[in-house]
C-alpha cells in the first residue's frame, strides 16, 4: 500500500471508526431516555411541559391508614404532598419515581390511588400525595423524579429531581391518615 | 482531466452526497418530530358545515356549554331530584360536543374509522373529555367515530358521538373542536368552530 492510499483511504477510515466508538462511549444509556434534570427543593415549583409543579409537605411514617385501617411496613413509608397547575394539554402524573443516593428508583405504593394526582386537564389546579416504601437505610437523601407524560419522541425532555430532605430521622409511628386528592379551577 | 483527478473528484462528490443525504434524513425526522407535536390544520369547518375525509363525513351537530349538564336518564333515581344534573367544579363549565358521522363510501372499513377529540383555547391549551363526568351526562350513546358499541354504522345512515369536557368557565366561548382522524389512508386534522 502506498503512503498516498493509506492517507486518503485507510487514515480517514480509521478516523470516522474512532469517531463511533468515542460517540458510543459517551451517549447516555437510552434505555431510559435521556432527561435534562431541573434540580429543586421542598416548596419551589418547577415547571415541565404541562404542568407547573411543588412538593408543598413530606413525611416519613412507619404506617399509612388504608380504607380505615393502619397499613405497617418494617421499612419507611416517604409520604410526599404535591400541587400541580396544569398548562397545556391533560397531565397524569404517570411519570413519578423517588430515586435514592445510590440510584435505585421506587415507584408510589399503588395502595392509595384516590390520593394520588388524578388525569386533570389545563386551567385546574390537583393536589395529591404519593407514598414511596422504601428501606430505612436507603431513606436519607433521596429525592422526587417528576418527567413529562410518555410520548412519542421525547428524548431529552426536561424533568424535575426534587431534593425532599431526608435524614435519618425516625418515622412517625402513629399511622397516617391520607386525604383524598381533589381539583379546584384556577384560570 | 486525468484518471487520478476523476478518481480523487469522485470520491468527493460521493462524500458530499452523504453528507446531503444525512442532513435530509435529519431534516425529515425534525419535520416529522415538529407535524407530530404541532399537527397543523388541514380543514377548517364553519358552524353548520360538513367536512368529508376518506369516505366519512364529519359534522359538528351540538355544542353546549353549562355550569351542569342533564343527567344520563339512566343514571337517574326517581325518587331524589338532587341527581338531575351533573355539575362542573366551581368556576368551570361542561362542554357537551355532538358530532354527526356517516359513511359515505361503503368501501371504507367502519372499523378503521377513528377520531381522536380535543377541544382547543385560542392560546394553545388542550382539553380531553372529563372521564369523572362523560358517562353522567344524557348525550348519544356513542363515544368513538366507528359508532355504537356492538352496531355497526350503515353506509348513508347518520349517528352521532357525543362527549363531555371540562374547562374552567372563562375559555368556554372560545373553544374549537379537534378531530384528529386516522385508521385511513393518510392522518388528517378538522377544527370545527362552534360559531
Amino acid at each position: 500500500m502506498t503512503r498516498r492510499r493509506w492517507r486518503v483511504g485507510v487514515l480517514p477510515a480509521v478516523g470516522a471508526l474512532a469517531l463511533v466508538a468515542a460517540l458510543t462511549a459517551a451517549t447516555p444509556d437510552l434505555t431510559s431516555p435521556p432527561r435534562q434534570w431541573v434540580s429543586l427543593a421542598v416548596g419551589e415549583t418547577g415547571t415541565l411541559r404541562d404542568v407547573a409543579l411543588r412538593v408543598t409537605e413530606v413525611n416519613q411514617a412507619s404506617a399509612v391508614e388504608v380504607r380505615g385501617e393502619p397499613l405497617t411496613s418494617t421499612a419507611v413509608f416517604v409520604v410526599v404532598g404535591m400541587e400541580a397547575d396544569v398548562l397545556v394539554a391533560p397531565a397524569s402524573f404517570s411519570r413519578v419515581a423517588l430515586e435514592t443516593r445510590s440510584g435505585d428508583r421506587y415507584d408510589p405504593r399503588p395502595e392509595w390511588i384516590s390520593a394520588e394526582p388524578p388525569q386533570t386537564q389545563p386551567g385546574f389546579t390537583v393536589r395529591g400525595t404519593w407514598v414511596f416504601e422504601v428501606p430505612a437505610a436507603r431513606v436519607a437523601g433521596a429525592r422526587l423524579l417528576v418527567e413529562n407524560e410518555p410520548r412519542e419522541f421525547d428524548g431529552y425532555d426536561r424533568g424535575l429531581r426534587i431534593d425532599l430532605a431526608l435524614d435519618d430521622t425516625t418515622p412517625v409511628e402513629g399511622p397516617v391518615r391520607l386525604a383524598d386528592a381533589s381539583i379546584r379551577t384556577t384560570q | 482531466m486525468t484518471a487520478r483527478r476523476r478518481r480523487t473528484l469522485t470520491r468527493w462528490l460521493l462524500c458530499l452526497a452523504a453528507v446531503v443525504f444525512a442532513g435530509l434524513v435529519g431534516l425529515w425526522q425534525a419535520q416529522a418530530i415538529w407535524d407530530f407535536r404541532r399537527p397543523a390544520v388541514d380543514q377548517s369547518v364553519g358552524p353548520g358545515e360538513t367536512a368529508v375525509e376518506e369516505g366519512v363525513s364529519y359534522r359538528l351537530a351540538r355544542f353546549a356549554h353549562a355550569p351542569d349538564l342533564p343527567t344520563a336518564p339512566s343514571l337517574r333515581d326517581p325518587s331524589d331530584d338532587s341527581d338531575d344534573l351533573v355539575s362542573a367544579l366551581g368556576g368551570a363549565e361542561l362542554v357537551l360536543v355532538v358530532l354527526s358521522v356517516e359513511r359515505r363510501d361503503p368501501a371504507r372499513d367502519p372499523k378503521s374509522v377513528f377520531c381522536d377529540v380535543t377541544l382547543r383555547d385560542p392560546a394553545g391549551r388542550t382539553w380531553r373529555t372529563d372521564g369523572t363526568v362523560d358517562y353522567r351526562v344524557d348525550k348519544p350513546a356513542a363515544v368513538s367515530c366507528t359508532g355504537p358499541v356492538n352496531r355497526t354504522p350503515k353506509v348513508g345512515v347518520p349517528f352521532e358521538v357525543g362527549l363531555v369536557f371540562q374547562v374552567p368557565a372563562a375559555v368556554a366561548d372560545q373553544l374549537t373542536v379537534r378531530l384528529r382522524l386516522s385508521g385511513g389512508q393518510e392522518r388528517r386534522v378538522l377544527e370545527f368552530r362552534p360559531r
